[in-house]
């Protein structure tokens, strides 16, 4: 009698516990009601430097430089040098001097065999110095002294502008400003340097900015 | 054991009714699988396809936003949120996308279009 009744209770609980189990399974699978997914959200778009044959650069248009110092060679040597690496494409200086951005474009259109396929790399770079006294007290010969001492703030613009030689369209223009108080008078390379750098990363990561991926959550019924 | 017989088969029914349910609920989940496989413009077809036969819900929404802002279609993307939030006001995970995407928007307009002459923020040591 015992074993009859053993016999039909075993596959009775066994029964029950798979019931259950599927039951919470598909209860569970069923619940979970949203999914993890990620997705590329659009950041600033990079130009496609590759689709483009020859990019040429036309020296910057300077305006009120410091006295007594020249920042050509820091400058050409960025957009000739630094920047084809950053590109991984190589870019051409061509002489254009003494002439407005957009005589430039002309310039270098009608001086090109073939304008096709070809950027121009123009822009400003804008000094900004401010220079004024201010007394403050100076070590001389041992003694303290109040003296009149020069400060000056610095601020500087730099606008890049990139044309398609052959439709004359701008596929980039944008302009980065950078401010430095308290400069050093005696020092302006170091002064022009420091603003220019900060505005080379950020020109650069304008000019190759990748997508970016956020979370989203999709939803199930 | 005829009473256990009729137990696992009621079980079993009961499972496929609870899961299986109606033939939009399977589109549904094959769609999103579709999305998280990286098949974003297949799974909105699907979706499309759910809401064309008269199937609306607030998750059909949602999910075709998602879908439009990875085709890069942020302004349809913000009316499907807000339609989705106005089946569900409550949802959290409907009013977290809702905002992400509010902000990428805010930003694009405060930064102006791509390639258009805009000034740059100051820094200021």
């Amino acid at each position: 009698m015992k074993s009859k009744h053993m016999r039909i209770r075993i596959p009775a609980l066994a029964a029950v516990v798979v019931a259950c189990l599927v039951l919470s399974l598909t209860f569970v699978g069923c619940s979970n009601k949203f999914m993890e997914v990620r997705i590329e959200v659009p950041g600033y778009k990079g130009i496609d430097f590759a689709k483009y044959d020859r990019l040429l650069y036309a020296d910057l248009i300077v305006e009120s430089t410091p006295k007594g110092y020249n920042p050509e060679t820091e400058v050409r040597e960025f957009f000739l040098k630094d920047l084809p690496g950053i590109l991984s494409k190589d870019i051409e200086a061509v002489d254009a001097k003494g002439k407005t951005a957009d005589e430039k474009i002309e310039w270098a259109k009608q001086n090109q065999k073939d304008p096709g396929g070809t950027l121009l790399i123009t822009g400003k770079l804008v000094f900004d110095v401010k220079t004024r006294s201010k007394v403050e007290e100076v070590k001389e010969h041992g003694k303290r002294v109040k003296r009149f001492v020069k400060l000056q703030n610095w601020g500087l613009v730099l606008e890049v502008v990139m044309t398609e030689l052959e439709t004359g369209k701008k596929i980039f223009e944008k302009e980065f400003k950078e401010k430095m108080a308290g400069a050093d008078v005696k020092n302006p390379k170091y002064n022009f340097e420091a603003l220019f750098f900060k505005q080379n990363s950020r020109l650069q990561k304008e000019l190759t900015s990748a997508k970016r991926t956020q979370r989203r959550y999709l939803l199930r019924d | 054991m005829r009473l256990l017989k009729i137990l696992l088969i009621v079980t079993l029914v009961l499972a496929f009714t609870f899961c299986s349910g109606k033939r939009y609920k399977t589109e549904l989940s094959f769609a999103n699988k579709l999305a998280k496989d990286g098949l974003w413009k297949e799974a909105y077809m699907r979706w499309q396809r759910v809401q064309t036969a008269g199937h609306d819900s607030a998750a059909l929404h949602n999910n075709m936003a998602v879908a439009l802002e990875q085709m890069g279609k942020p302004r349809e993307a913000q009316k499907e949120y807000e339609q989705a939030l106005k089946m569900a006001p409550g949802n959290q995970n409907i009013t977290r996308n809702y905002d992400r995407l509010k902000r990428f928007l805010d930003i694009k307009k405060r930064r102006g279009k791509y390639g258009t002459k805009k000034k740059d923020k100051e820094n200021e040591k």
